[in-house]
């Protein structure tokens, strides 16, 4: 009996940082990434290989930034590249884009980026999502939301 | 480039041995009143190349692979001398990033169809098989930006019948394929950026029927 409560305890320790890392890591792995959409290039973004593209996320529209989304590195130089993130529920999320072209991993002036915004330019006031919290209990049962389509259009015109 | 080289050779070998050994065989298979079999099944070995791009926004990028190993299978009907197949295919290939990169890079790419469906007719006097296909393929970079491009595919090939015997035979086979990728693994692919692949293949392999 003691066995079963040291390992019930082991358990919940080690699953602990998994639940609270963004409260949805076991969905995310179990039913994919709830935030999915590409990074796109367009023109005035200089040409070159091995890019290392970073995608941050807010949930202030960027008065702050809360994490690092993801970082991709662009090996083949494409102009599309799809990203996934695992996002919290129940929070305003916006979502910009750079080019880390000095790979000191923050926006540097001159620097190739991007909003999610719905233009083809990424340029325009940011766009948010907030993805509600799957819940099988609830009437009506509340499903397990993606949002796809979040894409973020590089441009070399614009400050972040 | 030579580690790919001596894979091919190998492959090829083996479907050369593997051919002689069995074509003196002949399996049981359904025939019709003219004594031709009307199913048949085949493995073949070969060489793929590609080309990829992507369009979009006032940019544009392309890049090759390298020929690499690809093996292909085949089950199918015959109907006359028309046959239809199910063909899956599986690629693995090199992308050769130092010219890109300026650094000594590699790439795995690799191309894959599970769904993928060919119709053609032999002709009987010169053994030639003209076909075409239709279907779902994977192109997929492993390393860098790491993603799983799927899309639809056409498909044109000939194919001829170097040696004959019995019910089986051993073939060649050249194809094309045009992949209109639409869905890059997060999602589909935006508006306004087209991103397709070229696929070529060379095939020699036995089929048994047909």
């Amino acid at each position: 009996m003691k066995q079963d409560l040291r390992f019930g305890a082991i358990l919940a320790l080690s699953m602990a940082p998994l639940l609270s890392a963004c409260g949805n890591t076991i969905n995310c792995e179990l039913a994919g990434d709830n935030i999915r959409g590409h990074i796109l290039y367009r023109d005035g973004v200089a040409k070159t290989n091995s890019r290392r593209v970073i995608v941050q996320v807010s949930t202030d529209s960027f008065a702050s930034v809360s994490s690092r989304a993801t970082s991709l590195v662009n090996t083949q130089g494409l102009i599309v590249i799809p990203y996934e993130y695992c996002a919290a529920n129940d929070v305003n999320l916006s979502f910009r884009a750079f080019e880390d072209t000095n790979s000191n991993g923050q926006w540097d002036s001159g620097e190739p980026t991007g909003r999610y915004d719905r233009t083809d330019n990424g340029n325009a006031t940011y766009v948010t999502h907030n993805l509600p919290t799957a819940d099988s209990n609830a009437v009506p049962p509340v499903d397990w939301e993606i949002q796809t389509d979040v894409n973020i259009t590089l441009d070399g015109t614009t400050a972040q | 480039m030579r580690i790919q080289t001596k894979r091919f050779a190998v492959l090829i070998s083996l479907t050369l041995a593997s051919s002689s050994a069995l074509l003196p065989t002949q399996p049981a298979l359904a025939k019709d009143n003219e004594g031709h079999s009307l199913v048949h099944a085949g493995i073949a070995f070969g060489a793929w190349a590609s080309s990829f791009s992507q369009e979009g926004g006032g940019q544009e990028m392309s890049l090759r692979t390298d020929v690499a190993p690809v093996i292909h299978l085949s089950f199918g009907m015959d109907i006359g001398p028309v046959f239809v197949e199910y063909a899956p295919v599986i690629g693995f290939a090199y992308l050769d990033l130092r010219d890109m990169t300026g650094r000594e890079e590699a790439d795995d790419v690799s191309t894959w169809s599970l769904v993928s469906f060919n119709a053609g007719v032999r002709i009987p006097l010169i053994h030639l098989m003209p076909y075409v296909g239709f279907g779902n393929q994977h192109y997929d970079f492993r390393y860098g930006t790491d993603v799983d491009f799927t899309g639809r595919f056409i498909r044109a090939g000939l194919g001829i019948d170097l040696l004959s015997k019995e019910f089986a035979h051993i073939d060649l086979r050249a194809e094309y394929q045009r992949v209109f990728i639409d869905e890059g693994g997060a999602g589909e692919m935006p508006d306004g950026y087209s991103t397709r692949a070229n696929v070529w293949m060379l095939l020699l392999g036995v089929r048994w029927g047909g």
